[in-house]
């Protein structure tokens, strides 16, 4: 089992954040991943011009790692990838990488299901839209926790 | 004691605050002393999903509070 979570406060790849699954997942028959980019609109339409994400300096990683754990000890996966950013992203930027290697495809669709679910309300992490229009705090809405709940 | 502040919580009360009390305190104890001094934060800070930490460990509303205790609040959180 190979579980890898990192913060990254300035840039994520997600080319090489694949690649290293698919190394990593070398005799799996199925590698999932999947890649959350920053929208240049809000829900309402105003323009974003960028997003902040927020971290605390040691308990943001520990809910990265847990909810990796979490999802490794839930599936029949082999390999499981997070990686999130925090800090200033813009439109069109990767905000997460979420992965997952198994011999069948059914865990990995499923993992890597889970650890969006889980991380869209349980990442400790904190994220505000600026626009023109100012600055605006971003909560889960009621179905990301609908989301989250339906694994319990 | 030091109290931290993350997420929107920041936007009442700064990264942190100084607080000293007179006596003894619940972490809801300190929870009322900050409201009695934001009245205006008293929503977020009664949201549910805020949480508080001492010493990157989770603490609930009953668990008493020592003076060199740093505590921290937690907005509700997202991420993904």
């Amino acid at each position: 089992m190979g579980i890898v979570a990192r913060l990254e406060q300035l840039s994520l790849e997600p080319e090489f954040e694949l690649a290293e699954l698919l190394r990593a997942g070398t005799g799996d028959g199925a590698v999932v991943s999947f890649v959350g980019v920053a929208r240049p609109l809000a829900t309402d339409g105003a323009p974003i011009d960028r997003m902040i994400l927020e971290h605390h300096p040691r308990l943001t990683l520990r809910s990265l790692e847990e909810i990796a754990a979490e999802a490794a000890e839930r599936f029949a996966v082999n390999h499981v990838r997070v990686v999130h950013r925090s800090g200033s992203i813009l439109p069109g930027q990767p905000i997460v990488f979420a992965g997952a290697c198994s011999p069948h495809r059914r865990a990995a669709f499923d993992a890597a299901d889970y650890l969006m679910d889980r991380l869209k309300t349980d990442a400790l992490l904190w994220k505000r839209e600026e626009g023109p229009g100012g600055s605006k705090w971003i909560e889960p809405a009621d179905r990301d926790y609908h989301d989250r709940d339906k694994w319990e | 004691m030091k109290v931290l502040f993350y997420g929107k919580l920041r936007d009442v009360f700064g990264e942190q605050l100084e607080v000293s009390l007179s006596a003894p305190c619940t972490v809801e104890g300190l929870r009322r002393h900050l409201i009695a001094g934001h009245p205006d934060a008293a929503e977020a800070l009664r949201d549910k999903r805020v949480r508080a930490f001492v010493g990157d460990t989770l603490v609930a509303d009953t668990d008493a509070l020592s003076p060199g205790d740093e505590v921290e609040f937690l907005a509700p959180v997202s991420g993904g």
